[in-house]
């Protein structure tokens, strides 16, 4: 009976936390909303202290950079855990993954001290300033590369035996296996991986800052400085007040919407994957 | 197959290690339980406890001077948040903090606080150690920065675009510098916005055709030690801490702790402890200049 | 695809050649060591996981029970797990600035170590969940069955029979919430705070080791070795503490044969 009681009272707990979290939010974008005509949102340019609030830029700089990231770790990472699958040695595999399970756990500061570092003044001998969207997806890219590949690979593993040795028995190309064995049972939770990445990307704030430029104005190039949303709140929250910050918080609903729905469809994904 | 795997399931729960695992898994909830009551006191209140925040520059010096004045004053605790100058006068005024720090002057619309200066800086403007500019006057300055000096062979170097390096709002290293030349921050056409000193420098230091501008001491010692960038001289001044003590520098500002008006007993005290030798040691070994 | 990962490598070996002792205690940013804030990211995270193991637990028991179905528990669960999303998808800095609203101000807590392990809860609350999700469905469906069957009482069937096979599963859930609560850094810049000295009971303010490696490297003149150093010990932490583990698993099924 308690024990019954203990579970429900935990998810109820859990309801109550993202639902205060989201009134505190509302509440105080309000100002922001109830002052602000809309179009000010999406027009203009950002300068609180003249009237504008034009988050247009941030939100598109911030979806590009993790676009970006993702076109870059979707080829990636599929390549990466076939070949860790298939081609890779058995010994060299085990020191892949540990390396790979290492990199997982890196925190983003140094991800983001390396960017700053290496990447930008690379970059920055192509085309200057080299912090730029290419940087900033590089990054992201970067830091959810390794538990994509992990993940993947494991989503590869999880192929059932019989198919696989089939495959091999019938001496199916490479090309052939992973198109009729691999990709028909593992492309769900594929995608549901990627989604997953992708809203983690989204609210990635620390990295970025360092390495993006932070100029808020629409890319032209991927060489252009952004400013992501996550960004823009680290950066100005600290000194905002009244209907600059309601602004700001008017942004953090924006950045939570999207990645809750993104979450939520990556799992809807795994579990129609898991009741086959 | 299915067999097995139960099999293997169930004998694990009572053999002899899964009888152990229960055994730390109550254990180590006890152990958590039992460390953690240990520093959990409640209020401080046997301790007089002194809050400051504000200006991430002033904040690992006023972390050294809290240490330092908690050795003097073993019954005080001195806790120091950063967040930005603008964020240290909010605190101050709200009394979420005892102390603001402030990394520039009090203007007229910031008299009801009493501020205390404790330090001199400076803003010095950095360039890449290879870069061969050597001077820049007020003009050049304003003329790179609104975006009317595009190219450094403008100014006698290379053919070669400018990448401006500009500081994020709300920084006092902003507004001191907009203020020193005359701008508003919508004139500025940067490429680049950092947020904290170290990222300037780190950022110009990996771009050879970057300016941008932070503390004098902290680009003094990166120009010495780390070797990656250069201060330009502005109007003839060379830019380094000797310049802003005997007040050649023009770029200069005054450090402040600011309060409101009748201050505690301890902040009281711990603004007179700004004073002490310890103290102006400490400020010196943080790379500024002491009153 | 592997020179991303030698770049990693290069870059870790400019912080080897940098490596410096550290544990002492502190001096100054850019010497000495870093025991109070080891000791503080220790109080912080340890008080955070404590905390949300059993409404993790909890959550997941209750996601994974299919005994009571009936209908209004069902839109429960599934109302659950989008709150679980939801907690996921919320930015750090978002719960940053939240908990510095409710639990600094509001509850006047401060900035705390307290008020820092109380945000990072609630940040790494859906990571734990669903890892003890997995774990739970991994239960072969039998044994699920067959307990239901002969009249056990949820609780029996949990203690009983799937708590310790299933340990390995909840451990590694802990630890990957543990590995999610070391990274973060925005959230506790505002909750937990920035001091660097040792603290002395939950209600000081405490830095945790993602937020020194951010000062040194940004705000502090001459930081970067230590910067580096302090990012060393913190990955060199997660490598040792995921060799136990795996290393305790192996040994579990070499024991079980």
């Amino acid at each position: 009976m308690i024990f019954n009681a203990y579970k429900i009272a935990s998810g109820i707990f859990a309801i109550l936390a993202i639902a205060v979290i989201l009134c505190l939010l509302l509440v105080e974008s309000f100002k922001a909303l109830s002052v602000v005509p809309l179009s000010k949102f999406v027009t203009g340019s950002w300068s609180p202290s003249s009237g504008d609030y034009n988050l247009l830029p941030m939100a598109v700089g911030g979806l590009a950079a993790s676009l970006g990231a993702i076109f870059l770790v979707a080829p990636i990472s599929i390549f990466s855990a076939l070949a860790m699958n298939g081609l890779i040695p058995r010994a060299i595999r085990l020191v892949v993954r540990k390396l790979f399970e290492m990199m997982s756990g890196i925190p983003s500061v140094i991800f983001g001290l390396w960017g700053l570092g290496y990447l930008v003044p690379f970059i920055s001998r192509m085309a200057p300033p080299g912090a730029s969207l290419l940087a900033a997806s590089l990054v992201l890219s970067l830091m959810v590369l390794p538990s994509a590949i992990l993940l993947v690979a494991q989503a590869i593993d999880d192929v059932p035996r019989e198919h696989m040795e089939a495959s091999l028995a019938l001496a199916m190309s490479l090309y052939n296996r992973i198109r009729v064995v691999i990709l028909p049972f593992t492309w769900t939770r594929i995608f549901s991986i990627l989604c997953l990445q992708f809203a983690r990307t989204l609210g990635e704030t620390m990295a970025v800052v360092m390495v993006a430029g932070n100029i808020p104005a629409f890319p032209t190039s991927v060489f252009d400085p952004i400013r992501t949303l996550t960004g823009h709140i680290a950066l100005e929250m600290p000194y905002a007040e009244g209907l600059h910050r309601s602004s700001l918080m008017l942004s953090g609903l924006m950045l939570c919407l999207p990645s809750l729905v993104l979450f939520y469809l990556a799992r809807r994904f795994l579990e129609r994957v898991r009741s086959i | 197959m299915n067999l097995d795997i139960k099999k293997e399931f169930l004998f694990f729960g009572s053999s002899f290690f899964g009888r152990v695992a229960k055994r730390t898994a109550y254990v180590i909830p006890c152990l958590v339980s039992l460390s953690l009551s240990l520093p959990a006191h409640s209020k401080d209140t046997e301790k007089k406890k002194l809050n400051l925040s504000g200006s991430s520059t002033i904040a690992p010096l006023a972390s050294e001077l809290a240490k330092a004045f908690e050795k003097k004053f073993p019954e005080s605790r001195v806790d120091v948040q950063s967040g930005g100058s603008a964020r240290g006068l909010a605190d101050a005024r709200s009394g979420l903090s005892d102390i603001g720090m402030v990394s520039r002057d009090l203007t007229e619309t910031e008299a009801d606080l009493q501020g205390t200066p404790i330090a001199y800086d400076g803003i010095a403007m950095i360039v890449h150690k290879d870069n061969p500019i050597l001077d820049l006057n007020d003009k050049q300055v304003v003329a790179i920065y609104t975006g009317k000096t595009t190219n450094w062979k403008e100014l006698g170097g290379s053919n070669q675009e400018i990448t401006v390096v500009n500081k994020a709002e709300g920084r006092s290293t902003l507004e001191l510098f907009l203020q020193f030349f005359v701008l508003k921050n919508s004139d500025i056409k940067a490429k680049m916005i950092v947020g904290e000193n170290e990222q300037a420098i780190k950022f110009v230091g990996g771009n050879k055709w970057a300016i941008g501008y932070v503390s004098v001491g902290t680009a003094e010692y990166a120009s010495k030690v780390s070797k990656t960038i250069r201060t330009v001289r502005l109007n003839g001044v060379d830019a380094n801490l000797q310049n802003v003590k005997n007040k050649t520098y023009p770029l200069r500002r005054t450090l402040n702790f600011v309060n409101v008006k009748p201050a505690s007993e301890t902040a009281q005290k711990f603004l007179s402890f700004v004073k002490d030798p310890a103290a102006i040691k400490i400020i010196e070994d943080q790379f500024f200049v002491p009153l | 695809m592997f020179s991303i990962v030698w770049e990693m490598m290069s870059k870790g070996m400019d912080s080897f050649s940098l490596d410096f002792i550290t544990g002492l205690p502190e001096r100054s940013g850019r010497e000495g060591g870093i025991l109070p804030i080891l000791v503080s990211t220790f109080l912080v995270v340890l008080l955070a996981l404590a905390w949300v193991f059993p409404p993790a637990l909890g959550c997941a028991l209750f996601l994974s029970d299919y005994r009571n179905s009936s209908r209004p528990l069902q839109l429960v669960r599934r109302v659950v797990s989008v709150a679980l999303d939801g907690l996921t998808a919320v930015p750090s800095i978002v719960f940053g600035i939240i908990g510095n609203a409710i639990f600094c101000r509001f509850f006047g807590f401060g900035y705390s170590i307290l008020a820092g392990a109380l945000t990072l809860g609630f940040m790494i609350w859906p990571y734990m969940t669903r890892a003890f999700e997995e774990t739970f469905a991994s239960v072969p469906k039998d044994i699920y069955l067959q307990s239901l069957s002969l009249g056990f009482s949820s609780y029996t069937y949990f203690r009983k029979i799937i708590f310790v096979p299933c340990l390995p599963g909840m451990v590694l859930g802990i630890v990957l919430a543990l590995s999610r609560a070391l990274a973060e850094t925005s959230a506790l810049l505002f909750t937990s705070g920035y001091s660097d000295r040792m603290p002395e009971s939950l209600l000081d303010s405490g830095r945790v080791l993602s937020i020194h490696i951010l000062d040194l490297a940004m705000n502090v003149t001459g930081g970067d070795q230590n910067s580096y150093a302090s990012g060393l010990v913190l990955v060199a932490f997660l490598l040792i503490l995921n060799s136990i583990f795996s290393g305790a698993f192996v040994f579990c099924k070499r024991f079980l044969k």
